[in-house]
């Protein structure tokens, strides 16, 4: 990577560190993510014969975190555009391509810290909540299957949300978008129109979670992968034409 | 008296033909003119004038709609050695209220691949000493143009942009603002500074370009004061409200 490149990465690594959105959104993410998992084993009458899947389950309720990272993501960047520093960040940048490359490494990096926190706490949320009903945790491959899938999602949601970000610029349009349709938009897309749902992000992530019970119109797995990335791609390049073709 | 030829000689600006719309307002109509390397420029306009557009443009944030910009010899800040030659002090260049004045020198020292040894010595130049650990919403208007300024010098530039330095500042910050760009152009910087205040303008800049729309003026403070009996500001009321009455503005060139 060219040296004015990894300056620009690494500064806008450090604007992730700073101020309060990455713990907050982080402890939030996780929070929500243990209120479902506990639900679950609490639901779930016999644990210790549900065995694998149940553990399995368990993991695949961290890709909730992914919102939280895609939330981060926009913030990152229309926080930027609200205060004006977006200014300074194309000034000393070698491009405002090189401005939408920064931020989207530096927010796949804060994707990743997202599901790697979501795999751990999953695991340590299923272990303390399946002792308390004398059972324990059952891993096996698709344990760790499903927390690439979490891994995965976690780490594009992050350059999703910053691509979002340059689309939209405005912050509160942005988080508000996301939380209406990350909460109630995609349940009734999914659920009305399971033809169309299957293709959007959303869908996609079922698809590679593998999660039949929740959307039973996923595709498989490997495609699931591909439209993921295909639509962060998409969402990437019209952020990139966007800020490079509009004045700052 | 500033040497004629400043051992930096940097920083040259040239506009060409600049015009700029937004919807139904022409916001800049042929703008052209250059700066002088190594001199401090004022450029002079009423609200409105078009200033903050024409420096968004030399800056690279805004593209003109017609002409040409060109800084540091190429196009505005399209290379990030160019870039790490210009400084800017601008209102609409804000910074994130929760960082704290250490923090935004760090993420710009880092932007620019700079030393974080040289924190410190901007930190000292501005007079931050001791706010290192304040959060940008809790200081004062004075204390942001000094993080500003502190930001804008952290790379050495050859091109300082300074867009109404002066607010916000009391007395003895407007002196020690006077002091540093005497003390820029004497290093050899070139400095463009777009102020309302002409009495401090005209304590500081070696020449003026009077701004409304077009370039109604280009060239030394001495023209233009010579021009109105002696008086910065009869001159340049003179131009403006002469550019109010007539169709085409005069347009001298220096």
């Amino acid at each position: 990577m060219p040296e004015v490149l990894r300056n620009q990465l690494s500064a806008e690594l450090l604007k992730l560190r700073t101020g309060l959105a990455l713990p907050a959104l982080l402890l939030v993410a996780l929070a929500f993510c243990a209120l479902g998992q506990l639900g679950l084993v609490y639901a779930e009458s016999d644990p210790a014969s549900a065995g694998a899947e149940l553990t399995a389950n368990i993991v695949g309720l961290g890709a909730s975190a992914a919102l939280f990272a895609t939330l981060l993501g926009a913030l990152h960047v229309t926080g930027e555009f609200s205060s004006g520093s977006i200014g300074r960040t194309v000034l000393y940048a070698p491009g405002r391509s090189a401005v939408v490359g920064a931020k989207l490494l530096a927010t796949t990096v804060s994707g990743l810290v997202f599901g790697v926190a979501a795999v751990v706490c999953s695991l340590a949320v299923g272990y303390a909540a399946l002792a308390a009903k004398d059972s324990g945790l059952t891993v096996d491959g698709s344990t760790w299957t499903t927390a690439a899938a979490v891994l995965t999602i976690c780490t594009l949601a992050g350059p999703w949300g910053a691509a979002i970000g340059f689309v939209v610029r405005n912050r509160l349009a942005a988080v508000l978008g996301l939380v209406v349709w990350g909460t109630l938009g995609q349940v009734l897309v999914l659920g009305q129109l399971p033809e169309l749902g299957r293709f959007l992000p959303e869908g996609a992530q079922f698809a590679l979670l593998g999660d039949a019970s929740g959307f039973p119109d996923a595709l498989a797995a490997p495609y699931g992968l591909l439209l993921l990335v295909g639509w962060t791609a998409a969402m990437s390049l019209a952020g990139t034409r966007l800020f490079t073709h509009r004045d700052v | 008296m500033r040497p004629e030829h400043p051992p930096r000689a940097g920083g040259s600006v040239v506009f060409d033909g600049v015009s700029k719309r937004f919807g139904d307002h022409q916001a800049l109509d042929d703008v052209s003119f250059a700066l002088r390397p190594g001199k401090v420029t004022g450029l002079l306009g009423p609200n409105g004038a078009g200033k903050s557009t024409l420096l968004r443009i030399l800056l690279g944030l805004a593209r003109p709609d017609a002409g040409s910009a060109e800084v540091l010899g190429g196009e505005p800040l399209s290379a990030p050695e160019r870039a790490q030659r210009v400084g800017v002090v601008m209102d609409a260049i804000g910074f994130h209220p929760r960082v704290t004045v250490r923090r935004q020198l760090e993420i710009s020292a880092r932007s620019l691949g700079l030393p974080s040894s040289r924190i410190a010595e901007v930190i000292g130049q501005v007079g931050l000493d001791g706010a290192e650990r304040k959060r940008v919403k809790a200081c004062s208007t004075g204390m942001r143009q000094r993080l500003a300024l502190a930001v804008a010098l952290l790379p050495d530039p050859e091109l300082l942009i300074l867009d109404e330095p002066l607010n916000g500042l009391d007395p003895d910050g407007i002196r020690w603002m006077r002091r540093l760009v005497e003390r820029s152009a004497d290093e050899g910087r070139t400095v463009l500074i777009a102020s309302h205040m002409l009495s401090e303008v005209e304590q500081s800049v070696d020449d003026v370009v009077v701004l409304r729309r077009s370039v109604l003026f280009t060239g030394s403070l001495q023209e233009l004061v010579r021009r109105g009996g002696g008086r910065l500001e009869d001159a340049y009321f003179a131009l403006v409200e002469g550019a109010d009455a007539a169709p085409r503005p005069e347009v001298t060139r220096a």
